[in-house]
């Protein structure tokens, strides 16, 4: 049994546009899952499903092999957790600690376990020293972390985050890769994440979703999908660096093992370069 | 109440003849059909005035293709205000009657009148008319056209362009309240929890509202600077193309004011009596 599964899911916008076409997606225990898109390709609308905030107009979405119905949607909520592209529609408490706590408040949990679960929260995402602040100081990827523990206290087994490097400087962005890799790794919760960063998917990823105009075109694991870079430009994305130059080089004649990270790449080089001298 | 926003917009998209006519004479008409029922004297010749728009109405609304439904249901949203005022007129006595006649009398001496009741139901009927009209304008035109309507129909550059900013932030604030909403719910929270303490939802919300106040300030302080870069000044204002009116726009135009105009002139000298 998957933790979620959308099976055929088809969601129709009000005024007939269509969100979703036929989308089967799987995410398995502990994965690190990408779903990469151009603009209005159909990741937020997805996402929206994961956690009941959007209906499906035919198909279904699986959450630990059930229905997501009326009667199960709080169970749904605190295992899927969903971080919104701006923080700042999820932030709205006076202060750090009291906008991590909403969200166990809202399970019913007794004010001792709160304050555990926000601590946890902080620590996961490394701002404990931000415990007392109010949003409104804070820089952008500190309110992005302020909006990711807001989740991670709700203790989610899957954790959603639309578009999380979006606006990030990068060195915000390098913080939230450890994040991610953190939650994965540590913690053992599933991630999943849209992005149109492709050079970072390598990174934060394990497994891969093309999504254009709302259906799925291409899934697997990063180096298979990333083997099609003409796939990728022909839905309006970036071809990633690292492999299109390895790629360049092979096309020259140069004998070098295909890489898609910087570490990946740098031995690739180091091994060419020795067997040469 | 902010989903009903995206639902009058939904409307509003759809194709029919109606939805095609120009906004200048949709916006021609709604404010005709209005001024003639309120300026119809307070007597019985309003009932046959009131069914004979009410009928003009139920044709224009036919053929826009929207749904009985979408009116019965915006109908109730606006219903409650007229029926508020209209109710109370019939404990009272007005000035457009000399003598009262009590129907019923109630404890504490408050008496029903058979004038009043009269007078009541004329209100009534005058206000289904301009409600209806309003209804029938603003589920057939879209905002935008409405404003570039107004505009073309004389409406000062100051009422536009500030009117126009309003509509389109009205859009910018529903998205972002939607957005809270989802954020709130992904979270699990309702304020109609009733596990929850009272006290704790009701502070949930106010932050809800303060935060939501806040990003407009914000978002105001944004626009204006980015307005300014773009040498906004006391001369500004709404661009608005000139578009003459089609001739079926015209035929329309013509008609439907003789019929606005004929119907309580005919009335009035009793020469079509329906009541």
């Amino acid at each position: 049994m998957h933790l979620l599964e959308t099976r055929d899911l088809t969601y129709v916008y009000p005024g007939n546009v269509t969100g979703l076409e036929h989308v089967n997606f799987i995410a398995g225990r502990n994965a690190r899952i990408a779903v990469i898109g151009a603009n209005g390709a159909g990741k937020s609308t997805l996402f929206k499903h994961f956690n009941g905030i959007l209906r499906p107009t035919s198909g279904t979405v699986l959450v630990h092999g059930e229905p997501i119905t009326q009667k199960n949607i709080r169970e749904v909520r605190k295992f899927v957790g969903l971080v919104f592209q701006n923080a700042d529609d999820q932030i709205f408490s006076p202060t750090v600690e009291q906008d991590v706590a909403f969200g166990p408040m809202n399970l019913g949990l007794d004010a001792e376990t709160v304050n555990h679960r926000v601590d946890e929260a902080l620590a996961m995402v490394g701002i404990e020293h931000l415990r007392e602040r109010v949003p409104h100081h804070l820089s952008g990827g500190e309110k992005k972390r302020v909006a990711i523990a807001g989740v991670i206290a709700m203790e989610p087994q899957v954790i959603v985050l639309d578009e999380p490097t979006a606006g990030l400087d990068p060195k915000g962005v390098k913080d939230l890769v450890g994040v991610i890799n953190a939650l994965a790794r540590e913690y053992g919760i599933t991630v999943i994440f849209s992005t149109h960063d492709v050079s970072l998917v390598p990174e934060v990823a394990d497994h891969l979703y093309v999504m254009h105009r709302g259906s799925i075109v291409a899934e697997g694991r990063v180096s298979d999908v990333f083997a099609d870079l003409e796939l990728l430009s022909s839905v309006r994305l970036d071809v990633p660096v690292i492999p299109k130059l390895i790629r360049q080089l092979r096309e020259e004649g140069i004998e070098i093992a295909m890489a898609y990270t910087l570490d990946e790449a740098k031995a690739a080089f180091l091994k060419t370069y020795r067997e040469r001298a | 109440m902010i989903e009903d926003l995206f639902f009058l917009e939904k409307q509003a998209y759809k194709k029919s003849p109606v939805h095609a006519l120009d906004a200048r004479v949709k916006i021609i008409i709604a404010f005709a059909a209005i001024i003639a029922i309120v300026a119809v004297p307070y007597s019985t010749m309003i009932y046959t005035v009131g069914a004979i728009f009410f009928a003009f109405f139920v044709v224009l609304w036919t053929v826009s293709r929207l749904s009985p439904a979408v009116y019965l249901k915006r109908l109730a949203v606006i219903l409650p205000f007229g029926i508020f005022l209209i109710v109370f007129q019939i404990f009272f006595k007005n000035p457009y009657y000399e003598s009262f006649t009590t129907i019923a009398t109630l404890p504490f001496g408050i008496e029903i009148y058979a004038e009043s009741v009269q007078f009541a139901s004329i209100l009534l009927v005058k206000f289904l008319v301009s409600v209806s009209f309003i209804i029938l304008l603003s589920s057939t035109t879209r905002t935008q056209d409405l404003l570039e309507g107004a505009g073309r129909l004389g409406l000062p550059a100051e009422f536009t362009l500030t009117l126009g900013m309003m509509l389109r932030y009205l859009y910018v604030f529903g998205y972002m309240i939607r957005k809270m909403t989802q954020s709130l719910e992904t979270r699990c929270f309702n304020p109609f929890d009733r596990t929850l303490p009272y006290r704790y939802r009701l502070e949930k919300v106010a932050y809800a509202v303060g935060t939501l106040f806040i990003r407009s300030y914000e978002q105001g302080e944004r626009t204006y600077t980015a307005m300014l870069c773009r040498g906004y000044g006391r001369e500004s204002h709404l661009y608005i193309a000139k578009k003459p009116l089609k001739g079926r726009d015209w035929t329309f135009l013509v008609a439907g004011l003789l019929l606005i105009i004929a119907t309580p002139l005919l009335a009035w000298t009793r020469i079509i009596v329906l009541a």
